[in-house]
């Protein structure tokens, strides 16, 4: 069972703001859908838990740098909020 | 000229004979989008580069330059990345946002010579079987425009169907490129997990997501696949060269069917296709067993922990800093909140929370440790299988193309790719082909057959592909 309240923690941890409506809309919905993967529950889970998945990622070493600044100006274009060269964003502290 | 039917090979033909030049071939293939386009909307945008990529491609051609894909049409869908072009992924909250690089495979298509038509429509990030979850509105299915064309990637198959491209791109995360394909009658190929760059493709679940072509015949998905595979150093997931030992495929192949798999749900129409089109498998020689795959039933539960798991965390970084979409809330992380509530849809803000929750502590072991366990399983599955057969069939969707609005509830739209997940979920290669139509209120539907290899097993996919097509 997954609760309102549930529903509202979730949203807080993912940053998405949700309206009460639409928190009851949301339980009625995602609870078929965890209900359905609870079937993994019943997966033979004798065998040692993997610690990490099948997909490894393998870092590349660092080297041939592009030039500084080549790109910068078309980043920063893409900014919703900008200074000069900064991103804008509200008070941190 | 007409531009119905033209496949690669044939555009190829009538291009080195001179009998049209690119810019008259995407001429018309742009008037054809701009009839066919107001009623299907396959295409978000058409460039407005179209006929300036052509005029480059007829001067490859007059220099004496001639390769597979020069000077062919293509279409892209609105999650691959082309340098100065807009690209939303189908939401809101990239509105009015422009790539900054090129992705991989577009760079790799332009030295080809292909030219890029325009973007199409798509499930909001990519996440949907029908792309009536598209922020920009519903893409209809060709064949009859009452029902959806599949999706995620159903701009790229109806685009493709209703001859407004002669190929197109697509991703498949759980089926995006095989389902639609099925649904819009054309061939739509899931390449093998890191065969194809994922560099400047909008991520939605990492460890599944792979790009692939739409193309109206067999041989033109593997022109296509040859261009755009290979190992790229900005994506660190593609297999190396080194690494990459093809399968060849036989003359004369096994083939394996999950009964107990495939008997589930099944539309009655749709097996009698799918055993006809085996049987027309059998004539040409290849060998038909049935085989057992007992853990594949959980494909589409471990796929949906692991796919909203890597997608929520792929997501969170659209958040209004430093792309597309930003609303102003009280203070910075209202400001997050705001943004994210305004510009993801209804499906996207589902598998958020659904995989915020698989992945928060106390749940953890039960969904997401569980879902990796069974993957696991399903992969060993799949590698034993192929120990006894080169490739296993499947219809690719239970039913025909849906009518809009049919599957309201999520779960119901999640079943619709009850096949095409566990390739996604085991890493291996998967292909849909044209097998034939049923007739439903008076219109005639496509269906697809699957076929599944063993990794790097294209070749494998190609050539049964082409004994159902008669290519």
């Amino acid at each position: 069972m997954i609760e309102k309240r549930d529903i509202h923690k979730l949203a807080d941890l993912a940053l998405l703001f949700v309206t009460d409506a639409e928190v009851e809309k949301l339980q009625k919905e995602i609870e078929p859908v965890l209900d359905y993967v609870s079937e993994l529950q019943k997966f033979a889970g004798k065998e040692e838990m993997p610690k990490e998945g099948v997909v490894h990622t393998i870092m590349r070493d660092d080297g041939e740098p592009h030039e500084s600044g080549m790109y910068t100006e078309g980043l920063l274009g893409e900014l919703p909020q900008r200074e000069g060269e900064y991103m804008k964003v509200k008070k941190i502290l | 000229m007409n531009v119905s039917d033209l496949t690669i090979k044939k555009t190829r033909e009538l291009l080195d004979k001179k009998e049209v030049s690119v810019v008259e071939l995407v001429q018309a293939h742009l008037d054809h989008i701009k009839k066919k386009n107001p009623d299907i909307f396959a295409y978000l945008e058409v460039y407005d580069d179209a006929l300036e990529q052509a005029r480059i491609a007829d001067k490859r051609i007059a220099m004496g330059e001639t390769s597979p894909l020069l000077g062919i049409p293509i279409a892209m869908k609105d999650n691959i990345l082309r340098k100065g072009f807009t690209v939303t992924a189908g939401s809101k909250i990239l509105e009015g946002y422009r790539a900054t690089y090129n992705a991989t495979v577009v760079n790799r298509l332009s030295e080809a010579g292909a030219v890029f038509l325009g973007r199409t429509n798509c499930d909001e990030f990519a996440m949907g079987s029908s792309t009536e979850n598209s922020a920009w509105g519903r893409t209809k299915n060709p064949h009859d425009t009452k029902r959806v064309p599949g999706g995620s990637s159903g701009g790229s198959a109806a685009s493709v169907a209703m001859d407004g491209a002669v190929a197109a791109l697509g991703s498949d995360t759980g089926g995006s490129i095989r389902q639609p394909a099925a649904f819009c009658g054309v061939v739509g190929l899931k390449p093998t997990y890191g065969s194809v760059s994922r560099n400047g493709l909008i991520a939605m679940g990492s460890s599944l997501d792979v790009i692939g072509p739409f193309a109206k015949s067999v041989s033109d998905a593997e022109s296509m696949f040859d261009v755009i595979k290979g190992h790229d150093v900005l994506d660190s997931t593609t297999i190396p060269e080194h690494m990459r030992t093809e399968r060849k495929a036989k003359t004369h192949l096994t083939v394996g069917v999950p009964r107990a798999f495939v008997e589930q749900g099944l539309d009655p129409e749709v097996a009698k296709n799918f055993e006809a089109t085996l049987k027309k498998l059998s004539d040409q020689g290849h060998a038909l067993v049935d085989i057992d795959l007992p853990t594949i039933g959980y494909s589409l539960a471990a796929y949906y922990v692991i796919m909203p798991a890597e997608a929520s965390t792929n997501l969170a970084r659209f958040d209004g800093v430093r792309y597309g979409l930003y609303k102003s809330g009280k203070d910075r992380i209202d400001d997050y909140k705001q943004t994210r509530g305004a510009g993801f849809g209804p499906e996207v803000r589902r598998r958020i929370l659904l995989g915020t929750y698989v992945l928060s502590a106390g749940y953890y072991d039960a969904y997401y440790g569980k879902a990796v366990q069974a993957q696991r399983k399903i992969s060993d599955e799949f590698n034993r299988a192929f120990q006894s057969v080169d490739a296993i069939a499947t219809p690719t969707t239970p039913t025909p193309a849906f009518a809009f609005d049919e599957k309201s509830d999520p779960l119901s739209m999640y079943l619709a790719d009850i096949f095409t997940v566990p390739a996604n979920i085991a890493g291996i290669p998967a292909i849909s082909v044209p097998s034939g139509e049923v007739v439903r209120d008076d219109s005639k539907l496509p269906l697809g057959i699957q076929f599944m290899a063993p990794k790097l097993g294209e070749s494998i996919l190609f050539t049964l592909g082409r004994s159902v097509t008669g290519e």
